[in-house]
């Protein structure tokens, strides 16, 4: 199947992984929980972390970024893979769902790191938490969690293949990569800014931030920004980086 | 029986960046052909075969590729049926050849493992080799780039400086190959910047020279052997065979070694003795067993 030989050729990086990951776990143990109540529980440091306005709008973004920006040109600058693909629109199916596969990888790559470097920072593994620090109301912490990551895998997946569309458009991981950082600094740059924070909502990263779209006690929630609204943007998002992908790969020359 | 042309360009031009690469292309390719393309480096030979694979569209012209119009379409159609060896090929360097064959044919699940191996032995690699695909010479991976072209037993096989690292027995293993395509009737295109790598497989060879096709060769040039008695007969031989060369004696005779056009021994044969040289024995190069 094309999908196996693809993903083979995803991973292969093995430099790049390491690097992410790394990078990742080392960041763990700098999270700034200083806002709450200094948490024993590993769920509590999970969603922490996971909602830190410079990891989420721009750490974990950019490093997914550095491991797809030079998926598609890498394949189809490699004669061998591309020469038995039927179509260039059927290799733009697997692209889409090996993408899909790392996005949800990576996703749940954030949360086991986060969830290693709690234990060993010895934090309690407890299914019960103290939700009133986070939440107005009761919430279950698997519950929390399993929104979060969606978000996360939902927000990667969409922006992800819209980056993608860069890397096929000028067939260059670096303008792609470029691209990225500036999505990233934009969403950042435009929370950081008090009065246009109500635009917050619009930028492409905001969508991963968990605490700008849940009611919380933590960060202040963008007004009309909800859980609905972002899976509404994302799924725009990738179904125009899709017909972008299509109408440009068919004519692709390289 | 004129045989199916399965490669047709008819008048293709093709600009890349401001250079005009190709400019009114025109030839063709029939099952069972070898045909040879020649030019200087960045003279557009590796642009037609990505012409003929659907890397690039011509900005004028058809390439026909079995009896299909290569152009996009509706959905980027890739020509079918070609095996292509273009440039350097990107296999997975962590995984051994075998492993990056299967990995390929799992693509399109025509073949399995039993003509994975049987191409890998045809290339003169071991299927069985545990060596990763970091540590093969280039020689190596010039092999496993042609046993990935031909395991899949293409229509058309496409192969970009063919011979480039291999050493006499690679070539002669790459000569057992061709005979084989040209026996299973596909059409093939070898392409070089060095014409005489490439010549001797070749039915038509063409030069590739300022975006224009010239046909510099029109049947395929043998390799022939000749044995003569004495040193002042081969001296002989230098003068009448262009391209005559001395080498190493076969059975105790002088012995040198020309190209030509001669369809066989009695045709050459006949040609030597116009010029009064009458040889002792005339051989092709296949052969003859150097010791």
């Amino acid at each position: 199947m094309l999908t196996v030989g693809l993903i083979q050729l995803f991973i292969h990086n093995g430099w790049r992984w390491l690097v992410v990951t790394g990078t990742l776990f080392g960041l763990t143990f700098f999270i700034d929980r200083t806002g709450v109540q200094k948490s024993e529980n590993i769920f509590e440091f999970i969603v922490t972390g996971l909602t830190q306005h410079y990891l989420t709008l721009i750490v974990i973004p950019l490093l997914y970024f550095l491991l797809i920006v030079d998926f598609i040109p890498k394949i189809m600058a490699s004669n061998v893979i591309y020469i038995r693909a039927r179509s260039k629109v059927r290799l733009l199916f697997y692209f889409i769902v090996v993408h899909f596969a790392a996005a949800f990888t990576f996703s749940v790559l954030c949360f086991i790191l986060f969830f290693i470097s709690g234990w060993v920072q010895g934090m309690h593994v407890e299914l019960s938490w103290d939700s009133a620090q986070f939440f107005y109301e009761e919430q279950n912490p698997l519950t929390i969690l399993t929104s979060l990551i969606t978000l996360y895998i939902v927000t990667l997946t969409s922006i992800g293949t819209f980056t993608m569309f860069i890397s096929l458009r000028y067939f260059n991981s670096v303008i792609a990569l470029g691209f990225g950082v500036f999505l990233c600094l934009l969403s950042y740059i435009v929370w950081m800014i008090y009065p246009i924070r109500t635009m917050f909502k619009f930028t492409p990263i905001a969508q991963m931030m968990f605490f700008s779209l849940y009611p919380n006690k933590i960060s202040e929630q963008v007004e009309n920004f909800t859980i609905d609204w972002s899976i509404r943007y994302n799924l725009i998002v990738l179904f125009i980086s899709i017909i972008l992908m299509f109408i440009h790969i068919r004519k692709k020359q390289f | 029986m004129e045989k199916q042309r399965l490669i047709q360009f008819k008048g293709v031009k093709k600009k890349l960046g401001k250079t005009m690469i190709l400019d009114g292309i025109n030839f063709s390719v029939s099952a069972g052909e070898v045909v040879g393309i020649t030019g200087a480096n960045g003279s557009g030979k590796t642009t037609i075969l990505r012409q003929i694979c659907g890397f690039l569209y011509p900005d004028q012209g058809e390439v026909i590729v079995s009896n299909e119009i290569v152009e996009p379409g509706l959905v980027g159609k890739i020509p079918a049926g070609i095996g292509a060896l273009i440039e350097t090929p990107t296999f997975l360097p962590q995984f051994t050849g075998f492993q990056n064959l299967a990995l390929l044919a799992g693509i399109q699940e025509k073949i399995g493992k039993e003509t994975i191996k049987k191409s890998l032995k045809m290339v003169g690699l071991e299927p069985m080799d545990k060596k990763k695909v970091r540590k093969y010479s280039q020689g190596m991976l010039q092999r496993l780039g042609i046993a990935q072209a031909i395991m899949e037993e293409p229509k058309i096989l496409l192969l970009d400086e063919p011979t480039n690292g291999l050493d006499k027995d690679g070539v002669d293993l790459f000569r057992q190959i061709l005979e084989k395509q040209i026996n299973d009737h596909v059409a093939i295109i070898l392409v070089s910047h060095i014409e005489e790598e490439i010549s001797r497989f070749c039915d038509k060879v063409y030069l590739l020279k300022d975006g224009k096709l010239e046909l510099i060769q029109k049947q395929k040039q043998r390799e022939w052997i000749i044995l003569v008695r004495t040193v002042e007969e081969l001296e002989q031989l230098s003068y009448v065979l262009t391209d005559f060369r001395i080498i190493k004696r076969v059975g105790g005779f002088a012995t040198g070694q020309c190209k030509g056009e001669w369809e066989s021994k009695q045709e050459l044969l006949a040609f030597l003795m116009s010029y009064h040289i009458i040889p002792e024995k005339i051989m092709m190069e296949e052969e003859v067993v150097l010791c």
